[in-house]
């Protein structure tokens, strides 16, 4: 497998009135093409920050951030801003869709950024909301549909652009049982099936045991990680509880 | 932390919001007691040009800021509100009851309401004072007129006052009525609006072209019930077209997706949202109509009332001679015209008659020889001028029978009417109504039969410039103290220059009118896009986490801060464009009108897009904090 995302001595702070606040203390770990990974770690641990830092919404301090070998870390805002709508999809934890558009203008939106034609648009709007269920929503507005049908939205929109990478914060955290069970099958589905890279940070210990690794975090650095291999996911849900509880985060 | 200290806190975070509603609505508070000063102001009595012009010109001003203050403090305090309405569900969330918060509420209202009233009314005294001091003793400096009108700030505090009690009672009652879930939930709601139909712009666009047509071409200015029904179908063709303009989009959406999705944010943005604007789109249609109907009103005005002051004068100098008064016989009048370096080109004596009905009688003979005339009048006939043309902008309602009377005490002398003339034989203010031309034997018979005081001589002079035939009119009137004595005297010069003020005066008046209608247009949109600041940032936050570059959010922001500020006003320029030109057609200024029009229009446009260019800026930097 090749090395599609390498973050390398990342660091970041925040200063506040009275003091600075490390967030992320020189973190580094590599993400491979095709990989399914959580990023899970307490509140104040920097798994925002540094989902934000890998999506170019907010900047380093100092290391790098290499996707496919670029390391967006160097890029200007708006080089970063091109950057992302090519190469970056984001699901965000509250969806972050637009309510003046239906579920299908929303979708389609990226492309219409790359002006595509409208008849390529439609074939790649119809084949991912096929994939992820939402086919008969598509031009529904978005205050008609359920929050997990809203975030499987995002997800066809964040993926339309067949982007490199797959970032999502916390994208179950807005959502009841059945339908973070509806959202997280579909990561896997992506990921299985279209071999779609995901990199998804979360707090939620059942949507982080349908990924193939998880990466555990505190005070801004990497303690540990643990692969599922082999196992299944009921089995990979007691890997991760055993390990946090080992660590006494939860 | 106690409450008042926690008010205070809110209110200290909402300080910039406060600022603005406080600046814009003292200005309006300005701008009303500036016109109502102008309207009861009692020192203006003492210059008959100036109460004259302000009489015929600041009413509708004057009720037309006040009624738009009826709307607009309102609007502004419930939208100022609208925007704290979160804070005030957290609040009760938090357990502070009901009625703390509507008396945080009321005492906030109330306390910009109190600043905001006095500051507006300072403000109000100063361009007041600006005024009278500046343009009035500019334009007339014999003027006394005084800046302060008791009446003017009872009228302005009053109407406010009341203004302010009813909304800020109305925002009690409502946040009474409003249930902690309401208060904490956003309550905006994408709209997508009913189906539009392309029907009915198609009749909104033939009402709109017919009548428009019809105003232009065939309007008769008689006919005022018929201008007011093309305007109240021009009106209702506007609104079907703007309540189906969805029909536009959906259409463009269809037949070329391309050019849809390529402005998908701008076009959904109208689509999703033009419930939400259209009411400010009217509004601003309404207001920057009439700012183009009355800035091009005044500019035709000024240019007819040229043309109707040069028409109404067609001799330089005219006085009344009685036979028993003493007063300079030619050669006295070439001697004073020496002195005072004026050259008389011609001067011709008229002996008229003063009917009971303040019409003047005069002889074909010397009516000839004075004026220049080879009317041919038989005896027992007459011949009637009327002092005015048909077509000078007025109505004329004159109507006559087969013969025209002239009764004394001992007389009743009647005359056939040979035939009517409409046209300005003498100075208008020499004859305000009729010149009665008779034969020369019919008119010796009635002076010789009618009382001696109404007889008199009308002198007629023509210099060789109108500036010499100031200074001469001036030294005759002094020296035979013609003002003192009650004669009646007609000096074109002065004339002119008394209509120039006139027409200066309008048109500032207007145009202050114009220039505060255009700022509280711009402070209404300004506080609309305020209202949607938060939805805005929020949604402009998430393209911009999608891809979009801030050039392409400030593109789109820009399409749709037009969308409120240039196409309203592109409307309303063809609107009030109309309306005028419609009315100025029968005063002879079509042209004018027209040219005036286009100008005031596409200064208007063009001084409308720069701001809008400069809102966009402060708008997107808002966005992107």
């Amino acid at each position: 497998m090749t090395k599609l995302l390498e973050v390398h001595n990342l660091k970041k702070s925040y200063t506040t009135r009275n003091r600075i606040n490390q967030v992320i203390r020189g973190m580094s770990f590599t993400i491979n093409t095709g990989e399914y990974c959580a990023i899970m770690g307490p509140s104040g641990s920097g798994k925002t920050t540094l989902l934000n830092i890998m999506a170019g919404i907010d900047d380093a301090d100092s290391g790098s951030v290499l996707i496919s070998d670029e390391d967006i870390v160097q890029l200007s805002k708006s080089e970063m801003t091109l950057y992302r709508r090519d190469h970056i999809g984001v699901v965000y934890q509250d969806f972050n869709l637009i309510d003046s558009l239906t579920v299908k203008e929303n979708i389609a939106l990226p492309m219409h950024l790359e002006m595509m034609e409208p008849e390529e648009i439609d074939e790649s709007i119809e084949s991912v909301a096929q994939q992820l269920g939402i086919k008969h929503l598509l031009n529904e507005s978005i205050y008609e549909i359920s929050g997990g049908e809203l975030q499987r939205a995002a997800i066809c929109r964040a993926i339309i652009n067949k982007p490199d990478i797959l970032l999502a914060d916390e994208p179950t955290g807005n959502l009841d049982s059945k339908s973070t069970e509806d959202v997280m099958k579909c990561f896997t589905k992506l990921n299985s099936e279209n071999g779609i890279t995901i990199l998804m940070v979360t707090h939620d210990v059942f949507s982080a045991s349908f990924c193939k690794k998880v990466i555990f975090l505190r005070d801004g650095d990497i303690t540990h990680e643990i692969e599922r291999g082999s196992e299944t996911r009921e089995q990979f849900y007691k890997k991760i509880l055993t390990e946090l509880d080992v660590q006494g985060d939860y | 932390m106690n409450h008042k200290t926690m008010y205070m806190k809110m209110f200290k975070a909402n300080y910039r919001k406060s600022l603005l509603l406080f600046i814009c609505n003292a200005f309006l508070i300005s701008v009303c007691l500036f016109f109502s000063t102008l309207t009861f102001n009692n020192g203006y009595n003492n210059t008959q040009a100036i109460q004259f012009v302000l009489e015929q010109n600041t009413q509708f001003p004057t009720g037309f800021v006040f009624l738009f203050a009826v709307f607009f403090i309102p609007y502004s305090h419930i939208s100022y509100n609208t925007q704290k309405e979160k804070e005030y569900g957290v609040l009760e969330t938090i357990g502070i009851d009901n009625s703390s918060i509507k008396y945080a509420v009321v005492l906030d209202n109330a306390l910009i309401a109190l600043s905001t009233l006095a500051a507006g009314l300072l403000l109000g005294t100063g361009y007041s004072v600006l005024f009278n001091k500046t343009f009035i003793k500019h334009i007339y400096p014999e003027s006394t007129a005084g800046s302060l009108s008791i009446k003017g700030y009872e009228v302005t505090a009053l109407i406010i006052g009341a203004i302010y009690f009813v909304t800020i009672l109305c925002i009690e009652v409502y946040i009474s009525g409003r249930t902690v879930k309401k208060l904490l939930t956003d309550e905006r709601k994408a709209k997508e609006g009913h189906s539009p139909s392309k029907l009915l712009i198609i009749i909104g666009s033939a009402l709109i072209i017919g009548n428009i047509f019809y105003i232009i071409f065939f309007y008769n200015i008689n006919d005022n019930n018929a201008l007011i029904l093309c305007y109240f179908l021009i009106a209702l063709g506007m609104l079907l077209i703007l309540y189906n303009s969805l029909y536009f989009i959906d259409v463009l959406r269809e037949k070329k997706p391309k050019l849809y999705y390529a402005d998908i944010l701008h076009l959904s943005d109208l689509r999703y949202r033009f419930s939400n604007n259209k009411k400010i789109f009217i509004l601003t249609i309404c207001l920057i109509g009439l700012v183009v109907y009355f800035q091009v009103f005044s500019f035709a005005v000024a240019r007819s009332t040229q043309s109707y002051t040069t028409a109404n004068n067609p001799f330089h100098v005219m006085y009344a001679e009685f036979s028993d008064e003493n007063y300079p016989s030619t050669e006295e009048l070439n001697e004073l015209a020496r002195n005072t370096d004026a050259e008389i080109v011609k001067t011709a004596e008229m002996p008229v008659y003063f009917d009971r009905s303040s019409n003047i009688v005069v002889s074909s003979d010397t009516l000839n020889k004075a004026l220049g005339k080879d009317l041919d009048i038989r005896h027992g006939e007459c011949i009637i001028y009327s002092q005015y043309s048909l077509d000078d902008g007025y109505r004329h309602e004159d109507k006559f029978g087969s013969t025209y009377s002239i009764m004394t005490d001992k007389l009743n002398l009647k005359y056939h009417i040979k035939s009517v003339k409409y046209k300005v034989l003498i100075n208008k203010d020499m004859t305000p109504r009729y010149c009665i031309i008779l034969n020369n034997k019919d008119y010796n018979d009635l002076i010789s039969k009618a009382e001696e005081h109404y007889s008199m001589q009308y002198r007629i002079i023509n210099c060789a410039s109108l500036k010499q035939s100031e200074r001469l009119y001036k030294t005759i009137t002094a020296k035979y103290d013609m003002d003192a004595n009650g004669i009646i005297s007609s000096s074109k010069y002065i004339n002119m220059a008394l209509g120039e003020h006139m027409s200066a005066l309008i048109i500032l008046i207007l145009s202050i009118m114009d220039l505060m209608i255009f700022m509280l247009n711009l402070m209404m949109i300004h506080f609309k896009l305020l209202a949607n600041m938060d939805s805005d940032k929020k949604k402009y936050g998430i393209i911009h986490k999608l891809g979009f570059t801030e050039g392409e959010i400030k593109s789109t922001v820009q399409k749709n801060i037009n969308t409120l500020m240039i196409w309203p006003v592109i409307i309303a320029v063809i609107f009030g464009g109309t309306l005028i030109i419609g009315v100025m057609r029968f005063a002879k200024e079509t042209w004018y009108t027209t040219v005036c029009v286009i100008i005031v229009g596409a200064a208007i446009i063009i001084f409308q897009y720069i701001l809008s260019c400069l809102y966009t800026k402060y708008y997107t930097r808002k966005l992107m904090e």
